[in-house]
C-alpha cells in the first residue's frame, strides 16, 4: 500500500513537472502572415512547424552585427534553426563569423534587404519561433545589451 | 445616501478613465497667415546617360561643384564607401575613389559626407568622429566628438544622421547639430536644448552653444513626431552670419542669427502638408518605419546660386501599402515637390514632380542648368543616368 502511495506521489510529481516543462508562454507577434509572405515570396519556401527564422541585418549598426555574429558564430549545429541575413556585410572583419555560420546552420540570404518590404517588426535583430501552422507563436527582439536572452530563447526551442 | 455614494463612485470612475491620447494633431508655429498655393511648372531639361559596366551606381548622395572649369557630379555611395567623379558636361566618367581608403577611415561605418571645396571634404561616423579628407580621400585633421562634447544637462550628444547635413564651417567655427542618443522616442529634454554647437577647430573647444527647437515639439508628452529632431539647414546667401532652418513638420522656416542667436520664422508652407501624423512615445520600429514611408514631411533646404533661389523639397503623405503587391511602399519614393523662395524667402510658387519613382526627393543637387536628379536604374545596371529639370518661375 505505501509502495502503491509512494508510485502515486511520484506520478503526480512527474505529471506536475511534465505540465510545467510543457507550458510555454505565449507572446503574441502582430505580424505573422506578413512573415509567412516573406518567406513564400522571397525566398520560396514555406515556414515550418517548430521551427526558428533569426533575421539579422548586415548593414545595421556595427556593435550589433559584432554582438549578433559572435553569439550566432559559437553555437552548434541547430536542425531547426534558420539565420536569415539581409543585405551584404559593409566591412570584410565579419569573414570569420559568416564562414563559420555559413557551414554550420541554416542559411537564408536577402541580399537587397526585401524582408522591409513587409511589416516583421524589424528594428533589431528578431528571432521567430513557429509551433504550429499559421501562427508565429513567440518572439524576440535582440537588444545589444541582452545577447544571453537571445542565446536563451534559441536553446528553448533548439533542436540538434 | 445610497444615492450619494453611487454619485460619487460614478465621479471616480469618470476621472479614473485614461484620456484617450489624440492621433492626429494639426501644428504650426501660429505666427503669420501662409500665403496661397502659387502652382510652378517644371521641365526636363536633358537626361545624361553615362555607359560603364564597373559602376556600381546607386548613389546615397550626389552634389555638383567645379574643377578647372569643369563641372563635376560627385557622386558616393556610402555603404560600399565608393565615391565616382563624372564631367556633367562631356558626360563622361572621370574617376571611381574609395571613399574609406586612407587606414583611419578603415572599418568605420561612415554616415554622411560633406563638401566644403574640391579639396576638402568632411566625413561623418558613429561616435562622433568627423574626418577631413583631400580629394585623394586622405585623412588632413580628425576629430572625437564624442570626447570632446559630452552629453550633459545643458546640451545633448553629438552624431552623424543621413540625409541631412550635420555641420558647416562659418569662419574658423565649426557649427555641430546635437543629437538624441539612445531614447529617441521618450528624450523629451533633448528638444528643450540647444540644437547647435559653436566649437573652435583650433583651440578644440566649444564655444557656445545656441539654437532652440520651437515650441511645438514638446508639447505633445504622449506622442511625437519620428524623427522629429532631423532637420535641414543652410547659411543664407544674402547674410552669412544667418542660418535657415527647415523642421521637418513646420510650415515656416527659421532664420537663426548665429551672431545673437536670436530666432525668427518665415511662412514657407506647401500646399500638400498640413496635419502630421503624431504616434505613441515608445519603442516600436515598425510603427517607426510606417511613419517614414506614409508620413509626409519636410526634407531638404538648397540653395541654387545660378538663379539665386531657394528650394524646400516637400515630400508628401502616401499609403503604406502598394496596393499591386501588397508591399510595403519605399520611404525613399514618395509623391514630393519643390517651393521656391527668392532670395529675401518670399515664397514664388511650388512644383510638383510627377515621376517620383523614376528618382527620389532625397537626393537632388543643383548644377548650372537646373535640379539634378540620379536615376534609379535598376533594370539597367550597365548605366549611371541623370535627369537635369528646370523649374519655371
Amino acid at each position: 500500500m505505501l509502495i502503491f502511495n509512494r508510485f502515486r506521489v511520484l506520478a503526480f510529481l512527474l505529471l506536475v513537472m511534465l505540465s510545467c516543462s510543457e507550458k510555454v508562454e505565449k507572446n503574441e507577434y502582430r505580424y505573422s502572415e506578413d512573415f509567412f509572405s516573406y518567406l513564400n515570396e522571397v525566398h520560396g519556401i514555406k515556414y515550418e512547424e517548430n521551427s526558428l527564422y533569426y533575421l539579422l541585418d548586415l548593414q545595421s549598426c556595427d556593435p550589433c552585427i559584432d554582438t549578433n555574429l559572435k553569439m550566432l558564430s559559437e553555437l552548434d549545429r541547430i536542425s531547426n534553426l534558420n539565420i536569415i541575413l539581409l543585405a551584404k556585410p559593409r566591412f570584410a572583419k565579419w569573414d570569420n563569423e559568416l564562414k563559420k555560420i555559413f557551414e554550420t546552420q541554416n542559411i537564408l540570404e536577402d541580399v537587397n534587404g526585401e524582408a522591409y518590404l513587409f511589416e516583421l517588426g524589424l528594428g533589431k535583430p528578431l528571432i521567430l519561433y513557429s509551433i504550429k501552422e499559421g501562427e508565429v507563436f513567440n518572439y524576440l527582439s535582440v537588444s545589444d545589451f541582452e545577447i544571453e536572452k537571445a542565446k536563451h530563447f534559441i536553446s528553448n526551442y533548439a533542436k540538434y | 445616501m445610497k444615492r450619494f455614494f453611487i454619485l460619487i463612485f460614478a465621479i471616480s470612475c469618470v476621472s479614473c478613465q485614461k484620456e484617450i491620447p489624440k492621433t492626429e494633431v494639426y501644428l504650426t508655429n501660429n505666427s503669420e497667415e501662409f500665403n496661397g498655393y502659387t502652382p510652378l511648372s517644371n521641365v526636363l531639361v536633358r537626361t545624361i546617360t553615362i555607359p560603364n559596366d564597373t559602376i556600381i551606381g546607386q548613389y546615397g548622395k550626389i552634389e555638383v561643384g567645379f574643377e578647372s572649369n569643369k563641372e563635376i557630379i560627385y557622386a558616393t555611395n556610402l555603404m560600399s564607401n565608393i565615391m565616382d567623379n563624372f564631367d556633367l558636361n562631356e558626360a563622361t566618367h572621370l574617376k571611381t575613389t574609395m571613399i574609406n581608403s586612407d587606414p583611419a577611415l578603415l572599418n568605420v561605418p561612415l554616415s554622411e559626407i560633406i563638401w566644403i571645396s574640391e579639396d576638402s571634404i568632411f566625413l561623418f561616423g558613429p561616435g562622433g568622429r568627423i574626418f577631413l579628407v583631400d580629394n585623394a580621400m586622405k585623412v588632413t585633421n580628425q576629430w572625437n566628438f564624442s570626447r570632446a562634447v559630452k552629453s550633459n544637462k545643458e546640451l545633448s550628444g553629438i552624431d552623424p544622421l543621413n540625409n541631412t547635413e550635420s555641420l558647416f564651417l562659418n569662419g574658423k567655427s565649426l557649427f555641430i547639430r546635437s543629437y538624441p542618443a539612445y531614447n529617441w522616442d521618450n528624450d523629451m529634454e533633448f528638444y528643450e536644448k540647444p540644437f547647435m554647437v559653436e566649437y573652435d577647430l583650433e583651440k578644440n573647444e566649444v564655444l557656445r552653444q545656441l539654437g532652440y527647437f520651437p515650441k511645438f515639439m514638446t508639447d505633445n508628452k504622449d506622442e511625437y513626431f519620428f524623427n522629429d529632431y532631423k532637420f535641414s539647414w543652410l547659411k543664407s546667401n544674402s547674410d552669412k552670419n544667418k542660418l535657415l532652418v527647415s523642421f521637418r513638420r513646420s510650415h515656416h522656416l527659421m532664420v537663426l542669427d548665429l551672431e545673437t542667436g536670436n530666432q525668427s520664422f518665415v511662412p514657407a508652407k506647401s500646399n500638400f502638408l498640413d496635419r502630421f501624423n503624431l504616434m505613441p512615445r515608445n519603442y516600436d520600429p515598425q510603427s517607426a518605419t510606417n511613419a517614414l514611408i506614409a508620413n509626409g514631411v519636410y526634407h531638404r533646404l538648397i540653395f541654387d546660386q545660378y538663379r539665386d533661389v531657394y528650394y524646400r523639397i516637400v515630400a508628401h503623405d502616401q499609403s503604406l501599402r502598394n496596393p499591386k503587391t501588397n508591399r510595403l511602399n519605399s520611404a525613399a519614393h514618395k509623391p514630393f515637390s519643390i517651393i521656391v523662395l527668392d532670395k529675401d524667402l518670399t515664397y514664388l510658387g511650388e512644383s510638383i514632380f510627377e515621376d517620383y519613382n523614376r528618382f527620389s526627393y532625397l537626393n537632388i543637387s543643383v548644377c548650372s542648368e537646373g535640379l539634378i536628379f540620379v536615376i534609379n536604374n535598376d533594370n539597367n545596371e550597365s548605366v549611371v543616368t541623370f535627369d537635369i529639370f528646370n523649374i519655371i518661375l
